[in-house]
């Protein structure tokens, strides 16, 4: 029974607070203003964070371009080459050149 | 080897001059003067150039015509490619293994100094297993 009673009094408390606070003395169409303006916030907001997936998707396309294979070893064939040198010489050394 | 670049629209028929003056026994001549002037390479300047080492011209003029080195040539890309390589200069380095065929173990991009050669040759020529 006090228990009810108490709550009674919250309630009403609460009441008459909340409808005392200057806040609420704003005119409907101030609220309406208001709700306008987070709406186009939350839309403002939403077109970011596409846009920041769609940046971070173009970052990660970017970042992993495959690194070229270091050489390892190519059969050349090179019996029609102009060349200088001795021709049984160990070592070759082949240049790829154009004239431009 | 010739790897005349695609974007180097003069390139190819440069390339196929100097085996052309290489048919008359002057290729390093012919390839030496076509560096020296990198920028006259139109096909007059060529036979002008041809000229003035003393070649035949009506033969050079035939063989540039002919196109006959171009295949040559298309074969060397090929070699080329298959290597790895994608810009000129670039050299490869390896072991004769007789025939032609040389066993290409380094490879060196773009104009290097002589010392990146040098190391380069010093390390090959070490005795195996050094």
């Amino acid at each position: 029974m006090r228990r009810r009673l108490s709550l009674a009094v919250l309630a009403a408390f609460m009441f008459v607070s909340f409808h005392a606070h200057p806040g609420f003395a704003q005119s409907g169409e101030d609220i309406q203003t208001l709700k306008k303006d987070v709406e186009s916030l939350k839309e403002g907001q939403k077109t970011m964070q596409k846009e920041l997936q769609e940046v971070k998707k173009l970052l990660e396309a970017r970042k992993a371009p495959p690194a070229p294979a270091p050489f390892k070893e190519a059969q050349i064939n090179i019996d029609r080459a102009p060349m200088k040198g001795a021709k049984d010489a160990k070592l070759v050394l082949i240049e790829f050149s154009d004239y431009q | 080897m010739d790897f005349p670049l695609p974007m180097h629209s003069q390139a190819m028929k440069a390339a196929e001059a100097a085996q052309c003056a290489g048919d008359q026994g002057k290729f390093w001549e012919m390839h030496n003067k076509i560096f020296a002037n990198q920028r006259a390479i139109s096909e007059a300047d060529l036979v002008k150039d041809a000229g003035s080492l003393g070649l035949d011209a009506k033969k050079f003029k035939e063989c540039l015509d002919s196109g006959k080195h171009a295949e040559q040539i298309r074969k060397d890309i090929a070699e080329g490619q298959k290597a790895g390589i994608t810009g000129t200069p670039a050299f490869l380095l390896g072991y004769s293994e007789g025939d032609g065929k040389v066993k290409a173990t380094k490879k060196i991009v773009g104009a290097q100094p002589y010392v990146s050669f040098k190391s380069v040759i010093d390390q090959m020529l070490l005795p195996k297993g050094k």
